[in-house]
């Protein structure tokens, strides 16, 4: 029988594992429901058995969807906290709420009234995150409906004309120019430029703009996000800047170009992945081995991803070959694609899962580390990766296998893994990576549960001294 | 005997029920395609060369396009195909009067899936009395068998059936697809090349399935694990260890074609051309009707060689073939009953009732049902 501790370590890493991947949302194996109810039953076990690491898994990189399930939960339990425990938890979650990207951050609060939590720590929490904003007029005019609902529940006076902006009528003039020009914008399409886009695209419906006139005009006002959004429908009125795109939105991005089109602009979108890659691996190096290094990147079928998730496993593996490409010397580092493209660029979702075959080859060429990028669902043949596996370790002394996998898995409740001597490490960003590779070490079991204790401890302290923001392994 | 010239199957895929096998061309083909052919969905009545009609619901057709020198009928990333007769409503009109379900258009025939081997079911195996015997009823002498029907089961009904062919990784040179349910064979599908597959996989959801499929589909709702065993411990070097994986992959292919499908292969087969379509024949076929085994009907494309280039299958239900075999056994056997009785073991007051349970006892006239069920009394 496995002992506690050996429970409480595996049971820890497979709720990583989960909170590194999954978000909810249609996978190719999977539904949107699926998804949720699966890991909506992790998150309540393990708050239920060890509060402690739950809360502190907040400093540990897991994807916002989870970190704001994380917030909700803790919550919503806050009389279950034990005492000495309480101010971690309560700076764990002030540092991961502020760390939230706007949207999930004033979402997450309008669910706290939905779902009627409401306690002293609550509202301290609430007007933290109020207080901290650097601009909270411009929020209150993008996210008008979910501050108003935080404003309320936590029973909060907001500063200068925000309350007559959120509650009144607007009948007369503000003197805020923003919140002015919103009111303005209700009649005349000029002052329509001045706001948010996502702000401005209803109103500009709403006064009949054509979508062309509406897009060349507003597009000094757009996020670098927006911008992807609207890079297919615009016909070239919105620019696009990929210096200031993340890596693997980057990746997304490339990979919805038309093959035509990503073979003729070949140079210039290998020149921003490389770029992009560089800048991700100055803010945190990947923790590699020296030795050759061999990727083995899943292009089935499958890797497709779903209409919620379109090609992000593929993406994925598009941004880990960037990175290892930048991260290495050339000669050092060989791409596997499971069905090898003329050039990583024209990489397409097709066919069968052929791994064990990959693993070979990436063996024939001399790998000593390979990194499998892939959904563990391998069909051609099935289960010989295991036993594949198994021989290669033998015949290839010191070798090193990480398998990160982009899709959970909701019926396993964890990240599928291709072996069980290898299990699978969830990543949902290619930002993330360094992150997962200095978890794989865990995932794989090699560590003990204090081990990990004294990671995820030590991840908190970073995590809180850096106020929160991401931190890398 | 069916073979599958020219055919390896590759390992199977499995997800909810269903193991689905792929296939892959040996060679690849380039003169003949197959294109989902332009007909709507819907019932049609279907009017037979002898007179007869049958009404069935048709879910789409297939096109056949060959080219009678060889020449491939393709360049690399092109179709020439003929001009695509998309929208006119050409060859019926009215109430969906098809006059025939394979017909010769200017380039190619369009035919309907399935319907070849199911109109063979309904009647290739009535072949009508040549003697008037007393005991044949007269409505059966004056209008021959008459109203006759078979069901099967769309596959947009089998539980999980959409979900596991949406997920299904098609490979690289897949043409064919085999559907397994509580492994029992439940149909096999396989066209000319990998391009026609990949327009054609999903229609494999809008045909014909035998009741069986639809029963194991939701009895057996998680196939047994039938992973390719590989054996690599053996394996001293890396060489050696891809000649084991190369090993799983023939064993594999050897073992559908000897353990998964000996209900298909390997069986003798009745045939009956259907189309000489240039060197090629178009029939339509039924496995031996051995009542103790799982029967198929089906139609197929072979080339002179013998490579399989077009196969589609229909498992028959136990009720189905049984009647088919009855229909058989009795036609020849020249429907004299007492013949028939001796032919097949029995006597003729049983081989009645078996006609009675068969649904045809329509067949007969009054006088003799009540005469055999009479002496089944007395025994």
């Amino acid at each position: 029988m496995p002992s506690a501790d050996t429970v409480a370590r595996e049971d820890l890493t497979l709720f990583l594992n989960a909170a590194y991947a999954c978000t909810g949302q249609r996978e190719f194996y999977h539904t949107a429901e699926d998804q949720r109810v699966s890991v909506q039953f992790l998150h309540a076990y393990i708050l239920g058995n060890y509060r402690r690491l739950y809360a502190r898994t907040l400093a540990a990189g897991v994807n916002d969807f989870n970190a704001a399930e994380i917030i909700l939960n803790l919550l919503r339990t806050g009389r279950q906290t034990p005492p000495d425990f309480r101010a971690e938890e309560n700076a764990l979650l002030t540092a991961a709420l502020r760390r939230l990207p706007p949207q999930r951050g004033w979402k997450l609060l309008s669910r706290l009234r939905q779902e009627r939590v409401n306690n002293r720590r609550t509202r301290a929490l609430l007007r933290a995150y109020i207080a901290g904003q650097r601009d909270l007029t411009f929020q209150a005019v993008k996210y008008r409906r979910h501050v108003r609902a935080a404003a309320l529940h936590a029973h909060l006076t907001l500063p200068g004309e925000l309350p007559a902006f959120l509650f009144g009528q607007h009948s007369r003039a503000f003197l805020t120019p923003l919140l002015e020009t919103f009111r303005q914008a209700r009649y005349s399409g000029q002052a329509v430029y001045d706001l948010p886009f996502t702000v401005a695209q209803g109103l500009a419906a709403k006064h009949g703009i054509p979508q062309a006139v509406f897009l060349s005009r507003i597009e000094p006002r757009l996020t670098e996000r927006e911008r992807l959004r609207l890079q297919g429908q615009s016909e070239g009125r919105v620019e696009l800047r990929p210096e200031r795109l993340s890596l693997s939105a980057l990746c997304l991005y490339v990979l919805s170009l038309p093959l035509h089109e990503r073979q003729a602009r070949q140079e210039e979108l290998n020149g921003w992945l490389s770029r992009a890659a560089g800048a991700l691996l100055a803010r945190a190096p990947l923790p590699l081995p020296p030795g050759p290094v061999a990727s083995l990147l899943d292009n089935s079928a499958s890797a497709a991803g779903s209409r919620e998730k379109r090609r992000r496993p593929l993406a994925l593996a598009l941004a880990a070959d960037a990175l290892l490409r930048a991260a290495r010397p050339e000669g050092s580092y060989q791409a596997f694609w499971t069905r090898p493209p003329p050039e990583a660029l024209l990489v397409q979702a097709r066919g069968q899962t052929n791994l064990s075959e990959r693993l070979l080859d990436a063996l024939d060429w001399g790998a000593r580390m390979v990194l499998v990028v892939s959904d563990g669902v391998e069909n051609d043949p099935p289960g010989a990766f295991h036993p594949a596996l198994v021989a290669a370790r033998r015949l290839v002394p010191g070798l090193e296998v990480v398998h990160v996998n982009p899709v959970f898995d909701a019926e396993m409740l964890t990240v599928r893994a291709l072996s069980p001597l290898l299990p699978a490490v969830g990543l949902r960003s290619a930002e993330d990576l360094p992150t997962a590779l200095g978890f794989a070490r865990f995932a794989a079991g090699q560590a003990s549960l204090t081990e990990l204790e004294n990671y995820l401890a030590g991840r908190v302290q970073t995590f809180l001294l850096t106020g929160g923001r991401r931190a890398e392994a | 005997m069916l073979r599958l010239e020219g055919l390896t199957p590759a390992p199977a895929q499995v997800r909810g029920a269903f193991r689905l096998v792929p296939l892959l061309r040996t060679r690849p083909c380039d003169d003949v395609r197959l294109s989902p052919g332009v007909m709507a969905a819907g019932v049609k009545v279907v009017a037979l060369p002898d007179q007869a009609h049958y009404v069935a619901f048709v879910p789409h057709a297939l096109r056949l396009d060959w080219s009678s020198s060889g020449a491939p009928l393709m360049a690399l990333g092109t179709q020439l195909a003929g001009p695509q007769h998309s929208s006119s409503p050409q060859p019926w009109r009215g109430l969906e009067l098809v006059d025939r379900m394979r017909k010769r258009e200017s380039a190619g025939l369009r035919f309907l899936p399935l319907h070849l081997a199911l109109e063979g079911l309904l009647a290739l195996h009535f072949a009508p009395p040549r003697v008037a015997w007393k005991e044949l009823s007269h409505d059966f002498l004056r209008a021959g068998l008459g109203f006759r029907a078979e069901s099967g089961v769309p596959g947009s009904l089998l539980p999980g059936f959409e979900d596991a062919l949406n997920t299904f990784e098609v490979h690289e040179g897949q043409v064919g697809l085999l559907v397994f349910t509580g492994d029992q064979l439940a149909s096999a599908f396989v066209v000319p090349s990998a391009q026609d597959y990949r327009r054609l996989h999903r229609t494999v959801l809008e045909d014909l399935y035998g009741e069986l499929v639809l029963r194991y589909a939701v009895l057996y709702p998680e196939p047994p694990p039938l992973e390719a065993a590989p054996r690599f411990e053996a394996a001293r070097t890396l060489p050696e260890l891809r000649a084991a994986l190369m090993g799983v992959r023939r064993e594999w292919a050897s073992f559908v074609e000897g353990a998964m499908l000996t209900d298909l292969l390997r069986r003798p087969l009745l045939t009956e051309p259907v189309y000489q379509a240039g060197p090629l024949r178009l029939e339509r076929f039924v496995t031996d009707l051995d009542p103790r085994q799982i029967n198929h009907v089906g139609e197929r494309l072979t080339r002179p060689d013998g490579e399989l280039l077009y196969l589609k299958t229909f498992q028959l239900s136990a009720a189905q073939t049984r009647r088919a075999y009855l229909l058989h056994q009795l036609a020849g056997y020249g429907w004299h009953l007492a013949d028939a009785a001796e032919g097949l073991g029995t006597t003729v007051p049983d081989l009645v009732a078996r006609i009675e349970k068969a649904g045809f006892g329509y067949l007969l006239t009054q006088a003799v049902r009540e005469t055999a069920a009479k002496a089944r009394r007395l025994r």
